[in-house]
């Protein structure tokens, strides 16, 4: 169930009106934890009724792939749980150290599986075929659990957390299983921090400080971002990148440029429906996005760029891999390896990893021209900051190609082909302008199209929209927002089924 | 997008007022939505349903070049030929140029809502409309994936109707619960039209090349059946037994009173844009389309359910299939059909 579906409109009415009909914060939070569940099942239960007469009838083979997902969530839990407990309570330094070491082994390791062991195996296995040797090991049939990126990361911020005496380990299984299951950001994010959101369970929500305008224009926001610009976007970005090298270098511009809205468009649209959905029932989640496109340098974009997983990887990797600490060498080793674990973190691909290596040199280069640049004279520095945004935009671009670089595997020869890199590639002459143009180009209207986009949110960057807004009686807001929701609407591709003529 | 953009400056209001403003602007919300779901619904184009917008299309191009038209099911789709038709008239005495509009399945409420979409394109010189009488069958539409075949005809004028004829059918509570349901699905996303905007954009920017049949432009719409291998010895000998039992029982069957309404709308409708209508029963062996029974006062009605009146069109040679003619029965169909028209049209 996504954000996006009708579906989830009538599920988040019911659990709305529910969880502010309820009067105990404990019995809100059993509501909110089992509506979280019901929308985790929604993603792989297919028909309730046929899952229900399946489970009632013993045929577990019958059930659908991933029917056991909740398992991993409830054990994740259950073991960070009593992490929380073994580590304060814990008599010696090393005890404390052996319990975070269960949580993070554990937790990394059920990520490790799900999400990695078939990459390592078929990477391992075409890396010893290179130098002749050729092995038998053979890959799992591995489905990954929704969300498990997240909620892995989730529950190692609250033991490390607890760890580092920063949190008290929670004393009721319910709120680290609400924390840990929260719907909003279950499968796709923020990755919320335990310390910033178990102490909002501690109190009872209260109705009267919920900003339902400011949420409910951000859930519209983001739904319009996802469901409208992101799938439109991608008409454009999908027949591009088919092709890069066919296009015109103008055309492998605007092809370019609509993938870069698609993406963002996609993910930051999603994590405000997120932001939204939880602030409707009274919990502030973690900003994701801030105007990430707008950045003036590589280490900017990253600070505005899913914030919530850049600020986790920041403070439980790079500063536990000694951060900014040691020599100018060490410094670099923990950039380049937080970014390549960041890039891995992406997906289990080598594309992603590439991703993250770049990005990590990129920080590294940034870091030193900056120090470098410190005292440069004033025109230096006015030249640098008209080539900042240019520069910094151009190469988030180019990581963006590598976001679908996916390698392809031929069905015949179990091979990985190079394909998409080679696409990739060409994708990044076009829009470099180097090499030979191809003739293939897009209507020039379709420019006018980003143009808008962009304006509207440069406009939204400087708080434009955001001050018109806010001035605006709630009436009116409420009116703009009906009139502005029934066009979304039209703007929502529908996959109508190919017309099926029913004999009679 | 910084999510904290569109928080307002004020404070939350507070109070026992809260609960009564929280209701006028959902109420404000509500009505906007309503608002503009109901002017861009009605300034939309046809909407886009395979062949049968193309059909449409091409009819409103030539809107005003035809004085008569067909509207029904395959019935008229594979059975009337608007040419030969037009001779037929002729030498009866009547001139007419008419269109076949008719499409496979379409029956009550879609046909009516056709209709009355081309009455609402004027067209100068419609005179004459021939629809096919067929009743709404329930269920048609159940378990079936979502089209845009379906959703279309969903306003709420037809959403009514269905919703009607739902209400008055001996139908087990929890069908019509599950009827209810359907048809108030449907009529959301007609009225909603979802994507109707995302694809003109994508067929602006990339136009679909994918091929569609338009041979019936010059055939005046009339489709001829391509011969199926479904006339089999055991098809045949159930067309003769089904025969056989129509000619020795017909009983008339009564209008539901929900479709007697709605036929009695269209009517108006129809003699409101100053057409006349013709009804016709298309050769059928089915006893239950034999809609006979508290018909509107003054309907025009020509029924081909007849076995004994019109034997050639309930003989295996003239069908595909036992509902069916095929091209050879079309042409017998189109005759008899054009000579009960002229009789009828002939100023007396």
């Amino acid at each position: 169930m996504l954000f996006v579906e009708f579906r989830f409109f009538v599920f988040f009415l019911i659990v709305f009106g529910g969880y502010w009909t309820l009067r105990g914060n404990t019995a809100r939070k059993w509501w909110l934890l089992l509506c979280s569940h019901t929308f985790y099942a929604c993603f792989f239960i297919g028909e309730p009724a046929e899952f229900l007469a399946h489970v009632t009838h013993g045929e577990w083979a019958q059930l659908p792939d991933g029917w056991w997902f909740p398992a991993v969530l409830w054990a994740s839990t259950c073991m960070d749980f009593a992490v929380g407990l073994g580590i304060a309570g814990a008599s010696s330094e090393a005890r404390r150290k052996a319990w975070l070491l269960v949580s993070v082994v554990v937790n990394v390791g059920v990520l490790g599986f799900f999400k990695y062991f078939n990459f390592f195996i078929t990477s391992g296995v075409e890396f010893l075929d290179w130098f002749g040797l050729h092995t038998s090991l053979h890959t799992l049939k591995i489905i990954l659990p929704y969300g498990v990126s997240f909620y892995t990361f989730q529950s190692l911020s609250y033991s490390i957390d607890v760890y580092r005496r920063r949190l008290e380990p929670v004393r009721r299984f319910l709120d680290l299983a609400f924390f840990i299951s929260f719907f909003p950001q279950l499968v796709a994010g923020p990755i919320v921090r335990a310390m910033t959101f178990l102490p909002q369970l501690l109190e009872k929500r209260v109705w009267a400080n919920v900003d339902v305008r400011g949420a409910v224009t951000l859930f519209f926001v983001g739904f319009v971002k996802k469901a409208c610009v992101s799938e439109l976007a991608s008409q454009f970005s999908d027949r591009f990148f088919a092709a890069p090298q066919k296009y015109t270098h103008p055309a492998a511009v605007i092809g370019m440029l609509f993938y870069a809205a698609q993406i963002y468009c996609d993910f930051s649209g999603y994590t405000d429906m997120a932001i939204a959905t939880a602030r409707l029932l009274g919990y502030e989640l973690t900003l994701n996005f801030d105007f990430p496109l707008f950045s003036r340098s590589v280490t900017e974009f990253w600070r505005r760029w899913h914030i919530s997983l850049s600020t986790w990887l920041r403070d439980y990797l790079y500063i536990s891999l000694g951060g900014n600490r040691g020599t100018k060498l060490f410094i670099w080793r923990n950039l380049l390896l937080t970014m390549l674990l960041g890039g891995l973190w992406h997906g289990a691909a080598w594309h992603y990893v590439l991703m993250g290596g770049l990005n990590g040199l990129a920080l590294i280069v940034h870091r030193e021209w900056a120090q470098l640049t410190e005292n440069a004279g004033a025109i230096f520095r006015r030249v640098m900051a008209v080539l900042a945004w240019p520069l910094t935009f151009y190469w988030i671009l180019v990581t963006f190609i590598l976001f679908r670089a996916a390698p392809t595997l031929n069905a015949k020869t179990h091979a990985f082909e190079a394909t998409a890199l080679q696409n990739a590639w060409a994708a990044v002459k076009a829009i470099s302008f180097i090499g030979r143009r191809g003739k293939l180009t897009f209507n020039m209207e379709s420019a006018g199209i980003l143009a808008v986009l962009a304006l509207l949110h440069w406009l939204n960057f400087h708080g434009v929209l955001g001050r018109w807004w806010r001035r605006l009686p709630d009436w009116a807001c409420a009116g703009l927002l009906g009139i502005g929701t029934i066009i979304a609407v039209l703007f929502v591709p529908v996959k109508y089924k190919p017309f099926v003529y029913f004999q009679f | 997008m910084n999510d904290s953009a569109f928080r307002p400056d004020r404070p939350p209001e507070r109070g026992p007022g809260a609960a009564i403003r929280a209701l006028l602007i959902v109420g404000c919300f509500v009505a906007a939505a309503a608002g503009a779901a109901v002017i861009i619904d009605s300034r939309l184009p046809f909407p886009p349903v395979p062949d049968i917008a193309s059909r449409f299309r091409y009819f409103a191009q030539h809107q005003n070049e035809y004085d008569t038209i067909f509207v029904g099911s395959s019935r008229f789709r594979h059975h009337i030929i608007p040419q030969e038709f037009d001779a037929e008239t002729a030498a009866g005495g009547v001139t007419t140029h008419s269109f076949n509009l008719g499409y496979s399945g379409m029956w009550p409420p879609e046909s009516f809502f056709y209709l009355r979409q081309v009455l609402a394109l004027h067209p100068a010189k419609l005179h004459w409309v021939v629809i096919e009488l067929m009743d709404y069958r329930f269920g048609e539409w159940e378990n079936k994936p979502l089209t845009m075949r379906l959703v279309y005809w969903h306003d709420w004028k037809h959403t009514a109707m269905v919703l009607r004829l739902m209400l008055e059918a001996s139908l087990p509570p929890i069908e019509k619960c599950r009827e209810l349901a359907t048809h108030l699905r449907l009529f959301f996303q007609r009225m909603l039209n979802p994507g109707r905007a995302a694809d003109w954009l994508v067929g602006r920017y990339f136009p679909a090349k994918d091929f569609e049949d338009s041979g019936w432009m010059a055939r005046s719409g009339f489709d001829p059946e391509i011969e199926l291998d479904e006339w089999t010895p055991a098809a045949r000998l159930e067309l003769a037994q089904k025969v056989e039992a129509v000619k020795k029982f017909l009983p008339p069957q009564p209008l539901r009173p929900g479709f007697a309404v709605a036929l009695q709308e269209l009517l108006n409708d129809l003699h409101r844009a100053g057409a006349e209508p013709i009804f016709v029963i298309a050769p059928t062996v089915r006893p239950a389309e034999n809609l006979v029974q508290g018909l509107p006062d003054g309907l025009t009605i020509f029924r081909f359910n007849q076995p004994e009146e019109y034997p050639q069109l309930y003989v295996p040679e003239t069908h595909y299939n036992v509902g069916h003619l095929n091209e050879e029965g079309a042409h017998e169909f189109t005759r008899l059909l054009a000579r009960r028209f002229a009789e009828h049209a002939l100023p007396r």
